[in-house]
């Protein structure tokens, strides 16, 4: 199956409805609307209106500001779980996400303090540092693994409590000493990553007068900085890696059968080692792009706080590892996480209810709940309109280099 | 400074920390030994400290509590065992989600409760206290160790044995082995794989039950959000590393134990903190590496997940 006849049957408006049918039934909707049964019944055990609180999550994290915090908390979200993916796709449960993250902002605050101030440069300089230290510590629990035996699962998510106490030490070394607060020093300002549009520039001047001061695009893009547009840049070259490349497509092929992927000659050892690796150093980048765009120094704690981390291995989970995926999934999460803030103010809920929605629809999901009788018909319809051609049965990641010879290469 | 690695007080600690671990570690083992790849250990050890907790807020008694936190655990366990054993589905992204949401609901659950939010800790509440035994208490040494056992130590011990002679002296225990290393050959002799399964997942939940209560209701009354720390990978390691066999559990289990006490009391000789939060991670790993290096040369079996 190529990718051309692909895209040609994706084409067809008959075989295209059929198959958003078959999504809509499909289990990630339903474990999505169980989730929200569960909390509802949840909900009214505690004497809520489940109506009223989805109501106001949905207002609170969808319209004005909402929906910009919405989309910030989504930039560094989406970014972790496309460094997830290279190795969730590669069947490596990597659970070391926090820690690279981490690592990557502690290299690159670091590296940005030690630089003079020195613009793009400096960014890409202090960018890179966290890419390579998120890479370094990303990689060890795949030595382990590939070299002794012990599991990447396990030792990940160790390496994760070492980091969170390493960076916690240096912090405290770095801390000015006058300072009440764990934090190191803040950048320089010509290291910051800026606004889309800042509103001092010629552009965010025009658009603060064409627009109301409450408009969303102009939030969007005074609140909105670089890091967007990095993310997305990354969503896109993940999609062409998975497809386009021999190594993705190794990493694929493992991901879904192990075996057969060592019998068909692929090594398993380097598939681990550079999907940590690519994992690490995108994790490492997201940190550095949280640093220098959001926070301008690391404050001991913050990043744990925020929950990214874990939240981006459910995201990657709900996407079912692939890149697309993780946008929808990355910011529908986002915004309950948001929304959830919203609830604790206006209903004096707790925030966790956002927490809750997550892992529950992701329980949902793995126990593939569906409507087995309509979501069945629906695809074998679809399947025959598309010339006979089973196309559901293998995932989006699959369809790679035409031809197998590159296989063998690796 | 050298005296605190051998002091009666480090050893007191190190039984402080060790009972929570062995309880919640014996319910890995026997997951372990029945095919199970048990992740939710973290998420049923959490359940089990909330539950115990909350339960001996509400009803004014320790071990309605303990029995309120041996349900909470049995709850996560139960949706573990549909999930992964009737279900079919991976058990260890099942264990991740889990253990997720036991995170969310316990802080919701403080809230919506208590009114409180990050740790619940009221004057009063009954806790479960250490037994102070009239003679062997008052060996040096040994004394202070025994007496800092709660009636969840008692239990932990006897626990160990227990499951020690279960699995080697009973039909049962070997059934239960049989089904962990050749489900299929054992359910040729009429053996169900998954009732074995599914009733070894419900022990993990009774045992991490009573290591949450003896968190939340032994070692401090007080619960805090995500209090389990950690400590349910570390015995997942733990298990691994043993190979789910009892006493080099308890090894293993005491080592981090020890490591966790020393950090603990060394700093007030002015250790960082971060390095006392981070020795038992450290020696955890450490040890995980070292001994799949001298298996491995060997040639022995390797660490490796289920």
């Amino acid at each position: 199956m190529t990718a051309v006849t692909t895209a040609g049957r994706r084409r067809d408006p008959a075989v295209l409805a059929r198959r958003l049918l078959a999504a809509l039934t499909g289990t990630v909707t339903v474990s999505i609307l169980a989730a929200l049964v569960a909390v509802g019944v949840l909900l009214v055990a505690i004497g809520q209106n489940p109506f009223a609180v989805y109501g106001a999550l949905v207002e609170g994290s969808l319209t004005g500001r909402g929906l910009v915090t919405t989309l910030q908390r989504s930039v560094p979200l989406v970014g972790l779980s496309i460094a997830l993916i290279y190795s969730f796709r590669a069947g490596v449960f990597n659970l070391g996400g926090q820690g690279q993250f981490l690592v990557g902002g502690l290299a690159s605050v670091v590296t940005a303090l030690a630089l003079p101030g020195t613009g793009i440069a400096g960014i890409v300089v202090a960018c890179a540092a966290g890419v390579a230290a998120g890479a370094a510590w990303g990689v060890v629990p795949g030595v382990i693994q590939v070299t002794l035996g012990p599991p990447v699962l396990v030792t990940s998510l160790l390496l994760n409590y070492i980091g969170i106490a390493g960076v916690s030490y240096i912090i405290s070394l770095l801390k000015p000493p006058a300072s009440s607060e764990q934090a190191t020093p803040t950048i320089a300002e010509d290291l910051k990553i800026g606004a889309l549009v800042p509103a001092q520039s010629d552009l965010g001047a025009a658009m603060g007068q064409a627009l109301e001061r409450n408009d969303v695009l102009l939030l969007a893009v005074r609140g909105l900085n670089w890091s967007f547009v990095v993310v997305i840049l990354l969503v896109i070259a993940t999609i062409l890696f998975n497809r386009r490349t021999a190594t993705g497509f190794e990493a694929g092929v493992t991901g879904l059968n192990g075996a057969f992927a060592r019998n068909v000659g692929i090594r398993g050892g380097r598939i681990v080692l550079t999907s940590l690796a690519i994992s690490g150093g995108l994790a490492g980048l997201i940190g550095a792009l949280v640093v220098l765009g959001t926070n301008y120094r690391l404050l001991d704690g913050q990043f744990e706080a925020t929950g990214y981390a874990m939240t981006a291995i459910l995201v990657v989970l709900l996407g079912r590892s692939s890149p697309l995926g993780a946008v929808l999934a990355g910011f529908f999460f986002s915004m309950l996480q948001v929304g959830g803030e919203e609830l604790n103010r206006t209903f004096a809920l707790s925030p966790a209810i956002a927490s809750i929605i997550q892992a529950l629809v992701i329980f949902f999901v793995v126990l593939r709940l569906g409507i087995p009788f309509v979501t069945q018909r629906l695809r074998k319809r679809a399947e025959a309109a598309a010339t006979g051609e089973r196309i559901e049965e293998v995932p989006d990641a699959v369809p790679g280099p035409r031809d197998n010879s590159t296989v063998k290469e690796g | 400074m050298l005296e605190i690695l051998i002091a009666p007080e480090t050893f007191a600690a190190l039984v402080r920390s060790l009972v929570p671990l062995l309880l919640l570690g014996l319910g890995g083992l026997i997951c372990h030994r029945v095919g199970v790849f048990n992740v939710s250990l973290e998420g049923i050890m959490l359940a089990g400290a909330f539950g115990g907790l909350a339960g001996s807020v509400l009803t004014g008694s320790a071990i309605a509590g303990t029995a309120i936190a041996i349900v909470s655990g049995v709850i996560v366990a139960s949706s573990l065992s549909f999930g992964g054993i009737v279900r079919g589905a991976d058990p260890i992204v099942i264990g991740i989600s889990v253990n997720l949401l036991v995170v969310g609901l316990t802080s919701f659950l403080l809230f919506a409760i208590f009114g409180v939010r990050g740790s619940l800790q009221q004057p009063g509440t009954d806790g479960l206290d250490a037994i102070r035994l009239p003679g062997l208490g008052e060996v040096p040494w040994l004394g202070s160790m025994l007496n800092s056992l709660t009636a969840l130590g008692y239990v932990a011990i006897l626990a160990t044995v227990a499951m020690q002679l279960y699995l080697s002296r009973t039909r049962s225990g070997l059934r239960l082995r049989g089904v962990g290393m050749r489900p299929g050959a054992a359910a040729t002799l009429g053996i169900s794989p998954s009732r074995y399964q599914t009733a070894a997942v419900l022990v993990s939940g009774v045992l991490g039950g009573l290591a949450g209560a003896q968190l939340s209701l032994g070692n401090v009354v007080l619960f805090t959000e995500n209090m389990s720390a950690g400590r349910g990978w570390i015995v997942v390691v733990a298990v691994l590393l043993a190979n789910g066999r009892v006493l080099p559990l308890v090894g293993v289990l005491a080592l981090f134990a020890y490591v966790d006490a020393v950090g603990i009391r060394l700093q007030s000789f002015g250790l960082p903190v971060q390095f006392a939060d981070a020795a038992p991670y450290i020696v955890t790993l450490i040890a995980l590496v070292a001994i799949a290096a001298l298996r491995r040369r060997r040639g022995g079996i390797a660490v490796a997940a289920a």
